[in-house]
C-alpha cells in the first residue's frame, strides 16, 4: 500500500502553528473550495472518497455528515473529541501542536458540509502547551477572516479520562459531570450534532483540494485510511 | 463557590469532586505529577516517584511542610513517546528520568 503523508505533511520545510506559513504551503484552499461548493456536494464528495472515523469503529466519515438534519429547522453543532486520554494513545497531541490550522480548516469544512455555526473543540484540560498553540491559531484565523459566520470555541476539559467519551463530552462541555449517558437516542439523530474526531477531521483539509479518489490505496482491497503511528516509551527493538 | 454561582454546594461538589484538575484541599505553590500509568510504568516512573520522596521529603498526595510543592501520582497525561512524564506547574517534562529530580526540586525551592 503506498503512502502519503497527511496529516504532518510539510513541517519539515516550515513552521505550521504559524498562519502565514500554513497558507504559505497551501493552507486554507480546500476551505475556500469548499465554501464555493454547496453542503450536499461536499458531504457526496465525502461519501466517494470512502474516509473513515479514526475513532476505532472507523465509522464512514461522509454517512456520519450525511445523517446530520441539514434543513435548518434546528441549529447543528460540530464537537471535536480533542480529550485524547487513553493510556498509550498520545498521537493526536501532535496534531494540536504542530499543525493546528490543518484541525481548524477541517471543522470549517465540515461546519459547512452540516450547515453549523458553531464549533467546539474539546481538548484535555492537561494538554495546556497544546491549547495554548490552538487557541492561538483559532485567534490568528478569526482574525484574518477565515471563520466567516462560524465561531470555533476551544474548550479545555478539567481532567477526566471518561470525557473521551461521546455522551460524557457532551455533558461536560454543558459544564456537568461527564458520565456517559445510555443510548439510544443516538446523537446525530437526537441533537443535530455531528461529533468528530480530530485525527479524521483534521485529516479532511490536505485531501479535499484533490480528487475524492487521490487517496486510495492502488491495491483496492482496503479502504483509505490514514495512520498515525506512535511508538509508546522506548522499544527493545528500536532503542 | 455556590453562593457565587446561585447553586447548591452540593451540586458544586459534586462537579468539582468528579474532574481531576479541581482541587479541594489546599495547594502548595507549585505542582509536581508523575504518570505512573503503563508507558511511564514500564521505564521506571516507580524510581522517579521514589527520588521525588526522597528529595521532597513527602509522598504522593502530600506537600511539603513548608507548603512549597504539592506532589502526586496522575493516570495517563498522554506523553507516552517520551515517557517516564513529570508534569510540573501545568507543564510536561518528558522524559524525566530519577536522576533529574534532585535538580528539578533544587529548581522549585529556588524559586521560593
Amino acid at each position: 500500500v503506498p503512502r502519503h503523508e497527511l496529516l504532518l505533511a510539510g513541517l519539515a520545510e516550515r513552521d505550521l502553528a504559524r498562519l502565514d506559513e500554513y497558507r504559505a504551503a497551501g493552507g486554507y484552499a480546500a476551505l475556500e473550495k469548499a465554501r464555493a461548493m454547496e453542503p450536499d456536494d461536499i458531504i457526496e464528495e465525502l461519501v466517494a472518497s470512502t474516509l473513515r472515523g479514526r475513532g476505532g469503529a472507523g465509522f464512514p466519515t461522509g454517512r456520519k455528515a450525511s445523517l446530520v438534519d441539514r434543513s435548518g429547522a434546528r441549529p447543528t453543532y460540530l464537537v471535536v473529541n480533542a480529550d485524547e486520554s487513553e493510556p498509550g494513545a498520545f498521537k493526536d497531541r501532535e496534531i494540536m501542536r504542530r499543525v493546528p490550522h490543518r484541525l481548524i480548516e477541517g471543522c470549517l469544512i465540515t461546519a459547512r458540509a452540516i450547515v453549523s455555526k458553531h464549533v467546539f473543540i474539546y481538548i484535555r484540560g492537561e494538554y495546556l502547551t497544546e491549547y495554548e498553540v490552538l487557541q492561538r491559531a483559532v485567534d490568528d484565523a478569526r482574525a484574518a477572516g477565515l471563520f466567516g459566520d462560524v465561531d470555533v470555541v476551544v474548550h479545555r476539559g478539567a481532567g477526566a479520562y471518561i470525557c473521551g467519551e461521546e455522551t460524557a463530552l457532551l455533558d461536560s462541555l454543558e459544564g456537568k459531570r461527564g458520565q456517559p449517558r445510555p443510548r439510544p437516542p443516538f446523537l446525530r439523530s437526537r441533537a443535530s450534532t455531528c461529533r468528530r474526531r480530530r485525527s479524521t477531521t483534521c485529516r479532511r483539509s490536505p485531501r479535499s483540494p484533490r480528487s475524492s479518489r487521490w487517496a486510495r490505496p492502488s491495491s483496492r482491497r482496503s479502504a483509505p485510511t490514514t495512520r498515525r503511528g506512535r511508538r509508546s516509551s522506548r522499544c527493545p527493538a528500536t532503542s | 463557590v455556590a453562593d457565587a454561582l446561585d447553586l447548591t454546594p452540593a451540586y458544586c461538589k459534586a462537579i468539582a469532586s468528579f474532574y481531576d484538575m479541581y482541587r479541594l484541599a489546599p495547594m502548595g505553590r507549585h505542582s509536581v505529577e508523575v504518570c505512573t500509568n503503563l508507558a511511564c510504568a514500564l521505564v521506571g516512573a516507580q524510581r522517579v516517584v521514589e527520588a521525588l520522596e526522597r528529595e521532597l521529603g513527602v509522598g504522593p498526595g502530600e506537600t511539603t511542610e513548608d507548603g512549597e510543592v504539592t506532589f502526586r501520582t496522575i493516570e495517563c497525561a498522554g506523553g507516552c513517546g517520551y515517557a517516564p512524564v513529570v508534569v510540573v506547574d501545568q507543564r510536561y517534562r518528558e522524559p524525566t528520568r530519577p536522576e533529574d529530580v534532585p535538580a528539578l526540586v533544587k529548581e522549585l525551592r529556588a524559586e521560593a
